[in-house]
């Protein structure tokens, strides 16, 4: 793609040895390379990801039998609420622009680092000091049982610690925020010469289209939780009716931002797709510009569908109709992207390595999310299974299904570039057929229940509802088997994985032109963009 | 499955089987062609793949198609609903009260209940709020369900067709007992329930209350 000189792999240098003037565990917490900031996020992510994890099997573990025999009430719901506070704001938020868009986005444009390398570096604290100041909130007064969508008046009357888990994802807010500040910059000011917007990485695209949302859509979801905390500790009535506020307002607000936070989720998946397609099928990707553009289609329209949350909740007829109507409109440029990766599999030359089957899992995943979506997108069947098992099923098929399925997908494309080591390739096709057997038994189950009336966030049921839960409740200890085998395939290739030279599988994006893993500057010289980003001149034309 | 006690149970379903239905062809048409190129193109049998950057027609048609689709989609659920929005001028108005975790129904002429009974053939107009914090009012049997919001009045419209008994559950969170906060709604001929609401001495079928920590397996 460039003309550029390749660092001989046996000078060694890389950002792994680059300590700078620090050393040890200083040499990562302080460091502002983004590639070491990258994996520091990582680490952490995958530390949230893996108590959001116990949580969850424990959650599903209350269901093998009605009755709460395992946990009361009090302590099932504070388990549905740190469940889902951790993998939401701790998790997929931060997600794959914190970890791999950190370290390759930088790359894939041909520049040394992003824009502001400090505000990256205070973007991880502020992420910590978050994740620890929701940690305490655990131990004041008794665990946070809102539900970790905090709706109004109960979060603003529950005994529980509510003030200080709030605050945790106000700080988080800004983490996020600075975060896409940075893409932004990064991606107008610092791109290799010759690489004009249209010959941007179509992951690149789907980072700027995200840091947009998070830029513009964090700051509402900071300020509704700083009125909690008002209304809270100052007694100032803006969402508790009896105080004389508006609790619909609240959920307005709430959903504002939430709403376009699932695509802060899903876009960048999205975008690693699009990489790892067009490289396991040895051509150019189809559409190019029809899956950049709708990227930022989904992020524009996708600010204007928030009331699909709330329709039976306290809105007009007209807000119905209305909501309804973008609802089902944001649902097709994320129908065109399918179209446009399963194109370009046409006349391909597929290889089938784990990165290329993780995208394939995405693809059924993902569609059916997509495709349940119609269904709480149309007012006459929303009514029904909103608030249902259906809610939880669909979501749990986008955001993990498609959103994380795809995370992994994309650790096991860019791990060999980030540490120069392959995973046992084996054992990762093992990890994902157990992974997708153990998904679809877990939450499959929830669409038919939620259907048939079994309502969230209970942590009882009624006996119909037994042979389905237990199917489930087996569902989760296979996914669980499944994760714990490939991530440690993935911990295990980091250290001892074979040694692979820069390009095991013949990419044609700037971060396949450098070594592996990169130097402490990524480049040895900056590249000079000639080519699209996806050429394959062995292809025919 | 599911009871269905009134004609809109059955739209609803009607347009679930049509989403649904839909849904599944889309999903076996984009995996079945997935799977044939993944087959197809593999480098074993295909070793040179080929550059094609775009089809404009292609694009332009499953652009246009899926667009019509949806907007055809939305217009069926949003007729669905808008039906269960019409009020009969015959309708009869009962109250519904959530508080943290009961519900209670309050009739025309004061009575007030903690099951919901209804008289048979009658159009239902519920008036709901809540005493405290958010509730969902909810009846899987009549695919009906609203939020009851504090210090605002929502309406639902129910037709019950058929005698019986069926559930009412909480659909939104609300707190400690959240999963507990059931009750039932018993459909009775309407000769009883006229004796029922106006003397309340007249036996109605007695209703077990839902507790499902009660439920099989303790
Ligand atoms: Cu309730």
């Amino acid at each position: 793609m460039a003309d550029i000189a390749v660092t001989p792999e046996h000078l060694g240098h890389s950002y792994l040895e680059n300590t700078g003037k620090r050393k040890g565990i200083a040499a990562w917490i302080f460091s502002t390379d983004h590639k070491r900031i990258g994996i520091l996020y990582l680490i952490s992510l995958f530390t949230f990801f893996s108590v959001g994890v116990i949580l969850g099997i424990l959650m599903r573990l209350e269901m093998l039998q009605p009755g709460g025999k395992l946990f009361n009430a009090q302590d099932y719901n504070a388990l549905f609420t740190l469940h889902g506070v951790i993998m939401i704001f701790l998790f997929v938020i931060p997600g794959i622009p914190a970890t791999l868009g950190n370290f390759f986005l930088p790359i894939q444009i041909g520049a040394k680092d992003v824009a502001f390398p400090r505000l990256n570096l205070l973007s991880w604290w502020l992420y910590v000091t978050g994740a620890i100041v929701i940690l305490l909130s655990l131990f004041q007064h008794g665990l946070p049982d809102t539900g970790w969508t905090f709706y109004v008046p109960y979060s603003i009357r529950t005994g529980t610690d509510v003030t200080m888990a709030v605050f945790g994802v106000f700080i988080l807010g800004f983490s996020s925020i600075l975060t896409g500040l940075n893409f932004i910059t990064t991606i107008h000011r610092m791109r290799a010469p010759g690489m004009t917007f249209f010959k941007m990485p179509l992951f690149v695209w789907a980072l700027y289209a995200t840091a947009w949302v998070q830029v513009i859509a964090t700051p509402v979801l900071a300020i509704t939780l700083l009125l909690i905390i008002i209304e809270r500790v100052f007694s100032v009535g803006i969402f508790d009716p009896s105080k004389g506020g508006d609790p619909v307002l609240y959920q307005h607000l709430f959903w504002i931002y939430s709403h376009p936070a699932v695509y802060i989720m899903i876009l960048p998946p999205m975008g690693a797709v699009s990489e790892i397609i067009t490289t396991f099928s040895h051509r150019t990707v189809f559409g190019y510009k029809a899956i950049a553009m709708s990227s930022l289609a989904i992020a524009f329209i996708g600010y204007l569908v928030w009331g699909h949350h709330m329709f039976v909740g306290g809105i007009s007829e007209t807000a119905q109709f209305v909501f309804s109507l973008l609802t089902f409109l944001v649902a097709v440029p994320s129908g065109i992207k399918v179209f446009n990766w399963v194109a370009t599999m046409y006349k391909g030359s597929i290889d089938l390595q784990p990165p290329f089957l993780y995208v394939m899992a995405f693809i059924f995943l993902f569609s059916i999310g997509g495709l349940t979506g119609l269904v709480l997108g149309s007012l006459a069947t929303d009514v029904h299974v909103t608030a249902t098992y259906f809610v939880v099923g669909h979501f749990h098929y986008i955001i993990f299904g498609g959103g994380v399925f795809i995370f992994f997908g994309a650790l096991h494309y860019w791990l060999p570039k980030m540490f120069g080591r392959m995973y046992n390739k084996k054992v990762a096709n093992w990890a994902l057929a157990i992974l997708f057997i153990g998904f679809n038994m877990l939450y499959f189950p929830m669409l038919v229940m939620g259907y048939e009336g079994m309502p969230r966030r209970y942590f009882t049921y009624l006996p119909q509802f037994e042979t389905w839960q237990r199917i489930s409740v087996v569902g989760s200890w296979i996914l669980v088997a499944g994760l714990i085998i490939m991530l440690t395939n993935l911990i295990r290739g980091v250290f001892k994985g074979e040694k692979v030279g820069n390009n095991p599988w013949g990419g044609t994006t700037l971060e396949w032109t450098t070594s592996s893993p990169p130097p402490p500057e990524n480049f040895e010289e900056i590249p000079v963009v000639t080519h699209e980003p996806y050429y394959h001149p062995e292809a025919a034309n | 499955m599911l009871p269905d006690v009134q004609n809109h149970a059955r739209a609803v379903d009607d347009i679930m089987r049509f989403i649904v239905g839909t849904d599944i062809v889309l999903f076996l048409i984009v995996i079945g062609i997935m799977l044939l190129f993944v087959f197809k193109y593999n480098k074993k049998r295909h070793p040179r793949a080929v550059n094609i950057h775009g089809n404009t027609t292609l694009e332009v048609v499953w652009t246009v198609v899926p667009v019509a689709l949806v907007l055809f989609m939305f217009y069926v659920g949003w007729e669905g609903y808008i039906q269960t929005r019409v009020v009969p001028k015959d309708a009869m108005p009962v109250k519904v009260i959530g508080r943290q975790w009961n519900w209670s129904f309050q009739y025309e002429n004061g009575k007030q209940s903690d099951t919901l009974y209804l008289p048979q053939g009658q159009p239902i107009k519920c008036l709901i709020t809540s005493l405290d914090v958010i509730h969902g009012f909810y009846i899987p049997a009549f695919r009906e369900k609203q939020d009851a919001l504090p210090d605002r009045v929502r309406y639902m419209m129910l037709y019950p067709e058929k005698l019986g008994t069926y559930e009412i559950t909480c659909s939104m969170y609300c707190g400690l007992n959240h999963a507990l906060m059931a009750t039932r709604m018993v459909v009775v001929p309407k000769d009883l329930f006229t004796k029922w609401v106006n003397t309340g001495v007249v036996s109605v079928p007695k209703v077990e209350s839902v507790d499902t920590t009660q439920a099989k397996g303790s």
